[in-house]
């Protein structure tokens, strides 16, 4: 009977606790979602066992083939380059991740509107090496010096919107084995055009380049953009860069926040956990600790996103 | 299960339920999402409340390789472009349905799109402003990030979504799109 009723009060305590943790979740929703991997494998494409693992660039590497266009008179040829190779770099010098990125040269071509080509079956043709099964060019980034690529993919005048599309593209192509194989980024050289808008412009592409790396968006510190609770000198300090929009109040950039375009603490764990580096992250924390980064569930995109399929199948928790 | 512990259980789960409600934020009228709404409903050539009824990929004849989706709405509402009652497909770049928000079949929404490119690609005007979800009871969802950032000013201002009723929200774009002319 004693045991009877230890056994009672201990089953309380715990429907008390599951009751406590689920109403601090209701109240207090932004601390379930920091940043996090935005692609997992599903089932059908990826080979067997891989369902729900984050997919990633292979050995961390990405390599990447600028256009041969000039981004915008002000970003021409190297210069663009460098310019792009110094938004990676914000996510590569992390030194706790085990993540490079490589300039393997140029794409074949100047690509621009004029090579993206509406067919009569209503397809759109792509210059070969920007297309997701281009395997010899992992990673394109395109100079839309005129806009009118960004105009032709997401609609008339999309391209005079610096806010959102600025850097537009992402990943497009994975492999079975749970890798991405392909991704494509269309820099939008309206939004170059003035030293005063680059900053803006590093900005975004490190954020899309974080998602080509696979991040997904953060919620971390959420009351920056709401203002509730008012937000501390700590919470602007941690806003991640990979935080899901902006204000339109929000141009330029350093009107809002500090260090813009710098991968704050929540990106780099982010980061860190989707290529976890042991010589790096055992060399940054005393040997004691553990140099494998803590496990954390995530949420992402669901289903079999083999190259561009529709998804099908929900994930299963 | 004694007394004590059903009250317990009786105050949770009511705290629970009536706190969040409590917590939301009640319909306003924000100067700067009006302005917003102005500037959306100007740039977008089809402004239309709509349910996704089906969505494809678009493939090239005798190719593998998804160029595009296709998303075609059971338009309820017409503001701009088109007619209560049809059906219309808009057509988006693969691209941005990988990296983008997606839509799903069943979704209700309000959206402002851009007009057309002349490959027939389209997408909601400033991205997250030009698409708004509408709930089952009509409410309209507006995302926190269409109010000002307090880092510039240092008000508090409400925090999470907001959310109000379609009707409201149809008369508010009316207006925008009247005061944009």
């Amino acid at each position: 009977m004693t045991r009877m009723r230890y056994l009672c009060s201990k089953a309380r305590i715990l429907v008390c606790s599951l009751a406590i943790a689920l109403l601090l979740f209701a109240l207090f929703p932004q601390f379930a979602k920091a940043g996090g991997p935005k692609y997992v494998a599903g089932t059908g494409f990826f080979n067997t066992g891989l369902a729900g693992q984050p997919i990633t660039w292979a050995g961390g590497t990405i390599t990447f083939y600028t256009d041969q266009g000039d981004l915008s008179p002000l970003l021409q040829g190297a210069n663009a380059d460098a310019f792009i190779a110094d938004a990676f770099a914000r996510w590569t010098t992390i030194p706790t991740a085990a993540v490079s990125a490589i300039r393997g040269g140029q794409l074949a071509e100047n690509v621009s509107g004029a090579n993206v080509i509406l067919n009569a079956d209503q397809s759109i043709t792509l210059p070969a090496d920007i297309q997701p099964n281009a395997s010899g060019t992992p990673v394109a980034v395109v100079y839309d010096f005129d806009g009118t690529v960004t105009d032709t993919l997401l609609g008339t005048g999309a391209s005079s919107d610096c806010l959102n599309n600025s850097a537009i593209g992402g990943p497009d192509a994975f492999t079975p084995d749970g890798h991405f194989a392909h991704a494509l980024v269309i820099v939008n050289g309206l939004c170059a055009q003035t030293s005063a808008q680059l900053p803006d412009m590093k900005y975004h592409l490190v954020r899309v380049f974080g998602g080509v790396f696979g991040l997904d968006w953060s919620q971390l510190n959420l009351n920056v953009i709401t203002g509730s609770p008012r937000p501390t000198s700590y919470d602007l300090a941690g806003f991640p860069v990979m935080h899901a929009s902006d204000s339109i109040s929000c141009v330029p950039i350093s009107l809002c926040y500090a260090n813009a375009d710098q991968p704050k603490l929540d990106d780099q764990a982010a980061l860190t956990r989707l290529y976890p580096s042991r010589a790096r992250t055992r060399g940054s924390f005393p040997e004691s600790s553990s140099p494998r980064p803590p496990q954390r569930e995530f949420t992402g995109r669901c289903g079999s996103p083999t190259q561009m399929e529709i998804p099908r199948k929900p994930c299963k928790a | 299960m004694d007394r004590s512990f059903s009250r317990i259980l009786l105050v949770l789960s009511l705290t629970c339920c009536i706190i969040p409600a409590a917590a939301q934020p009640k319909p306003v009228s924000s100067p700067l999402f009006n302005a917003d709404l102005q500037r959306v409903a100007r740039k977008a050539a089809l402004i239309f409340t709509g349910t996704v009824v089906s969505i494809a990929a678009v493939r090239g004849i005798g190719s593998a390789e998804t160029t595009g989706v296709e998303v075609t709405f059971q338009v309820e509402q017409a503001l701009r472009g088109l007619r209560a009652g049809q059906r219309y497909t808009i057509r988006e770049w693969s691209g941005l349905w990988m990296s983008g928000p997606r839509y799903r079949v069943g979704q209700r929404m309000t959206l402002f799109l851009c007009r057309p490119s002349r490959a027939g690609l389209t997408s909601p005007v400033e991205g997250s402003l030009g698409r708004y979800d509408v709930d089952r009871s009509g409410q309209v969802t507006i995302p926190p990030t269409r109010v000002p950032t307090p880092t510039i000013l240092p008000r508090p201002i409400v925090a999470g979504s907001q959310h109000i009723p379609i009707r409201t929200f149809s008369r508010a774009i009316r207006q925008a799109m009247e005061e944009s002319r």
